[in-house]
């Protein structure tokens, strides 16, 4: 060991989820006493989450059990509800994207992570590699769309795929087109790893930058191979990583609700759906019990997946010490065949390690330079000539023009400022009552449903929560979509800011109380200067969380109100005709959300790896 | 506010009032009640079309000289759960325009619409105004209708062919120019990706092989979809389809490709030869060819043939409006909308398509327009409105949904397997009755 550590040094976390339920505890010292005092910090988080989150499930229970007027109807609208044949197919497929998307990811991105380490190459690609995470899921379907469009004249896959049927002697008309019922969700999934594949390199290059290298060398030293140091060394310390990312993963892949939608033509719709989308068209017909009775199945497996995940995130090594000193060091120009000497991260560049690192950048920039060219052809063009045409701007002036994209623009903008602020505020008061004032509720009795809170499909809370906000009258506003947004986003925050909060030292707390008069002031004095690199990432993952959004604002509000994600699906009707117009709204509706990622994404990246953001 | 509020009433203001003067800049509509000088129109329509009614409303305005703004919202597929949320919320638009005669009937018997005077019906086919005609009172007015029983061509594909007048002599037509495939190409594209290109098919057929009163029958969930009349109409088409390179890019590209995109294998790539939809291709074609896309202009479309000894089949589609909230200006703009010069600037622009009687045929713009139109006007007898638009429950189609779903499989089953029509004719016959029970 290089040095001691002076403070209590925290494994790498995503977004602190799981913080709450291995606590080894805050500093005890600091505490106050309190006990009910904590209730007014923490009253605006548990009134949200109880009227968005907690009621809207045990409303969906309740639905699944009983009859409309409220006889009981055991498991009636369990078996009506699999009577129709899509719902087995919605369960199958729902469970084959929660089980294979995370792996695939996770295995990719360690692929990756470990090979852009060990590339001066490294950081374009990682830019490549990341930035789909911060593009709207509608934007990725849209490119995807493109990609797999199935005239060989625009989509680049299926002309790839008539070409390689060419080679083979095979007739083209039998090769099974990539939106076909059989491929359908292959393809989709394509479209979900490309774009979470960033977040899988991010956190395994930080998890692997905080593996002591002494123990890999001390290996070597003994004469082990890479392999052995791989499955030796490696893999053992970078488990609870893995652990946690498949669950931030596999909770993420509700999401494939919003690539569905987009990128699945109607015909295979059906093929390729999954509980989101079921239970969302269930509800739609007006069939309550059945489609309660599908959430709850749905609930059911994400409580299942996600008690595996805690188990199996349990690390039996003894956790990793980070290194002191700055973060990251800078890298030096290394002798590119040998082992690194000294204190460094040991890094060895290998030819291999740049060949697969430009074929995952080429990869990963293909379908973007695809929505960037097509949004630069006239939409006649880009319906008719594929890659071919001139340059022209007449689909942007259509887009701004000819589409209520400009005002759904000023609204999302709008919707996002708001929601980020509430959010902030929100989750920065029950944070600090969680770490620095006593709450009368046990810690424990609170994460549980914070994390549920955090991991519950919108699809699933939908249409109770539409009830009840019709009966206040806000059923499809725009109030109806800050409301829910705001709970929606209040947990992962608390959990990120309380994990921030912890590492404010006790003492500076405590001579902060003997100061100030009041707890507000040493929130504001205090704690939260400290904590601001955690605000910031917070700030900007919520605001681009609402930006992205399709699904909140399609079930709970109206066109009316729309943000740009129901506008771009709208415009998504017929595809082809409008690839023009929509790739040019996948632009303008890109740009913000990277903009805000570029910007804060030290923070972001600090924030999502550990939850502990040192200065 | 000086009159009393009632509880939701009391409920919403504190619900909207605490952000209401954030959002009042950047978010309109966000629940701000509307005010008394402004009257709300939602309506179906999206990009171009709505663009085209705003043109209407502007000529109302200057034509009645009402100084009151119009809101004109768009809310496209969804328009059903826009209202439907909007009334719970009870915020009512004046006046809405709906694509289906069953969410007239079906908001009228709710109670959500103001009767009409009956003389507003007077320019409308009685067999249009039936459609909007609830226990004997009027309650919309028909706008804008689509002709859904024209097949589209290019010239040069049906020369020295007769443009068949039965059904048997399409097939014919089809399987000649699959057995001959002139220049590489298919005789037929059909965007089966949507799904209502292929209820569009089966109403034609089903009308074509059954008859009226069995449509109507169906369309009011009276008939059998098991009975002989369905089934020999899926038969029939399934003839047609699972005619040996009958489609562009063959049977698994028909699946995946979309009504537009067919339009664009026949007069772009042509890759195909026929196209069968509505007068609405014309758009396209407008689109397309003002963009210098579309090499050979199209033949004169002919209608979807006749079935042995039968009559040939007119399905029509089209958006009704009605009259929601009471507003003296909402009330003279529904009476606007149902007289033939409120057409003008939608006729002006093209793409429209007018069920008023009292339109005159020489007010369309193009001969391909005034052709279609004329079939409206003296086919007026035998026009029958799209059996998908009306039936509910299970059969309600949507993207992988009901009906759309169903025929989507048939489809899909006898154009590739090719192998037991007489099956699969079974099996969606069941599927279809199975889907009609469902509620």
């Amino acid at each position: 060991m290089t040095g001691t550590p002076t403070r209590r040094d925290d494994p790498p976390r995503l977004l602190g989820e799981f913080a709450l339920l291995d606590d080894t505890g805050p500093p005890r010292v600091g505490r106050r006493p309190v006990r009910l005092a904590a209730l007014p910090w923490l009253a605006p988080a548990l009134v949200l989450l109880g009227v968005v989150v907690g009621w809207p499930i045990v409303r969906t229970v309740h639905a699944s059990l009983f009859t409309a007027d409220g006889r009981f109807a055991g498991m009636a609208h369990f078996r009506a509800a699999f009577d129709d044949p899509s719902a087995t197919t919605a369960v199958a497929n729902t469970i084959a994207w929660t089980l294979l998307v995370p792996v695939v990811v996770n295995a990719v991105g360690f692929v990756l992570a470990a090979a852009t380490r060990r590339t001066r190459s490294g950081v374009l690609g990682t830019i490549v590699l990341v930035a789909p995470m911060a593009l709207p899921l509608v934007v990725t379907g849209i490119a995807f769309r493109l990609l797999y469009d199935p005239s060989p004249r625009r989509g680049a896959a299926t002309a790839l795929a008539g070409a390689m049927a060419a080679v083979l002697g095979v007739d083209p008309a039998t090769v099974w087109p990539w939106l076909g019922p059989e491929l359908v969700t292959f393809s989709l999934m394509s479209a979900f790893v490309w774009a979470w594949v960033g977040i899988a390199v991010v956190v395994f290059r930080a998890a692997m930058d905080a593996i002591p290298h002494e123990i890999e060398d001390a290996a070597r030293a003994e004469g082990a191979t890479s392999w052995v140091v791989l499955r030796t060394v490696r893999l053992p310390m970078l488990r609870r990583t893995s652990a946690l990312l498949l669950a931030l993963i596999a909770v993420a892949t509700s999401r494939a609700f919003d690539l569905l939608l987009v990128t699945a033509p109607g015909s295979t719709r059906d093929n390729a759906t999954v509980l989101a989308l079921h239970v969302w068209q269930t509800s739609g017909r007006g069939d309550t019990g059945s489609a309660a009775a599908l959430a709850v199945v749905w609930l059911a497996i994400v409580a299942l997946g996600m008690s595996f995940v805690v188990l199996g995130a349990r690390q039996r090594w003894p956790l990793p010490v980070a290194p002191p000193g700055p973060r990251a060091a800078p890298r030096r120009w290394r002798w590119p065949y040998g082992r690194v000497e000294g204190p460094g991260d040991g890094v060895i560049k290998r030819p291999i390690s740049r060949v697969v690192v430009a074929l995952a950048t080429l990869v990963w920039a293909f379908p973007l330079t695809l929505l960037a060219v097509t949004s630069l052809h006239s939409p006649t063009d880009a319906a008719t000539e594929g890659w071919t045409a001139l340059p022209s701007v007449e689909s942007y002036r259509q887009l701004l023009t000819g589409t209520p994209m400009a005002g759904a623009l000023v609204r999302t903008l709008a919707l996002s400022l708001l929601v980020t602020v509430v959010v902030a505020v929100v989750s920065t008061l029950a944070a600090h009552a969680l770490t620095w004032l006593r709450p009368t509720v046990g810690l424990g009795l609170l994460a549980a449903p914070l994390i549920a809170a955090a991991v519950v499909p919108v699809q699933v809370v939908a249409a109770p929560v539409d009830e009840a906000l019709g009966l206040i009258g806000l059923s499809g506003t725009a109030m109806a979509l800050v409301v829910v947004h705001i709970a929606l986003g209040v947990p992962l925050s608390v959990l990120v800011l309380r994990q921030a909060f912890l590492t404010v030292p006790a003492d500076a707390v405590r001579r902060a109380r003997l100061h100030a008069g009041t707890e507000i002031e040493v929130l504001r004095g205090t704690v939260a200067p400290a904590a601001r690199p955690a605000l910031i990432a917070v700030l900007a993952l919520q605001f681009v969380q609402v930006w992205n959004d399709l699904a909140v604002a399609l079930l709970l509000g109206n066109p009316a109100v729309g943000p740009i994600g129901p506008v771009l699906l709208a415009e998504a009707r017929q595809f082809t005709t409008s690839a023009g117009v929509l790739a040019a709204g996948a632009v303008v509706a890109s740009v913000v959300p990277l903009l805000v990622v570029v910007l804060a994404r030290r923070h972001i990246i600090d924030g999502l790896v550990s939850g502990v953001v040192r200065r | 506010m000086t009159r009393p509020l009632s509880r939701r009433g009391f409920l919403r203001q504190i619900g909207t009032g605490a952000a209401a003067p954030l959002l009042a800049t950047t978010l309109p509509a966000a629940g701000c009640l509307a005010a008394d000088d402004t009257i709300e129109v939602v309506v179906v329509w999206s990009g171009r079309e709505l663009s085209a009614f705003r043109a209407v409303l502007d000529r109302f305005a200057e034509a009645t000289g009402h100084r009151e703004r119009i809101d004109l919202v768009s809310a496209g597929d969804a328009i059903d759960s826009l209202l439907r949320s909007r009334l719970a919320a009870g915020r009512k638009p004046h006046v809405a325009v709906l694509p289906r005669p069953g969410m007239v009937s079906a908001y009228a018997r709710a109670g959500w619409l103001r009767p009409l005077p009956p003389d507003i019906g007077d320019t409308m086919a009685p067999a249009w105004q039936r459609l909007v005609t609830v226990d004997g009172q009027l309650y919309g007015v028909w706008f804008k209708a689509a002709h859904k029983s024209l097949f589209w061509y290019r010239g040069s594909v049906l020369r020295g062919h007769r443009t068949p007048d039965t059904f048997d002599e399409l097939v014919d037509l089809v399987q000649g120019l699959a057995a001959s495939r002139a220049g590489g190409n298919a005789p037929l594209a059909i965007g089966a990706a949507d799904g209502w290109v292929l209820t569009d098919w089966f109403e034609n057929m089903l009308l074509a092989t059954a008859g009226s009163s069995e449509y109507e029958r169906l369309a009011h969930g009276e008939g059998d979809w098991r009975g002989e009349g369905v089934r020999s109409a899926l038969h029939q088409l399934a003839r047609l389809w699972s005619v040996s390179g009958a489609l562009a890019g063959g049977p698994r590209r028909a699946m995946v490709t979309q009504f537009e995109d067919s339009v664009l294998d026949v007069f772009v790539h042509r890759q195909a030869g026929m196209v069968f939809e509505g007068d609405f291709v014309a758009t396209v074609l407008d689109r397309l060819a003002r963009a210098g896309k579309v090499p050979e202009p199209p033949g004169t479309p002919f209608r979807f043939p006749r079935h042995t000894g039968g009559v040939k089949p007119l399905v029509v589609g089209g958006d009704a409006v009605v009259l929601m909230r009471e507003h003296t200006v909402a009330r003279d703009l529904v009476r606007w909308l149902s007289r033939p010069e409120a057409a003008e600037p939608w006729l002006a622009r093209g793409g429209f398509l007018s069920p008023n009687q009292r339109l005159a045929l020489s007010r369309y713009r193009s001969v391909l327009a005034r052709e279609t139109a004329r079939a409206l006007h003296t086919d007026v007898g035998a026009l029958h409105f799209d059996l998908s638009d009306q039936v509910g429950g299970g059969l309600t189609g949507g993207d992988g949904l009901g009906m759309w779903r169903i025929l989507q499989d048939f489809f899909a089953d006898v154009t590739r397997a090719r192998t037991d029509i007489p099956a699969s004719v079974t099996d969606t016959a069941d599927r279809l009755a199975a889907a009609a029970r469902r509620g």
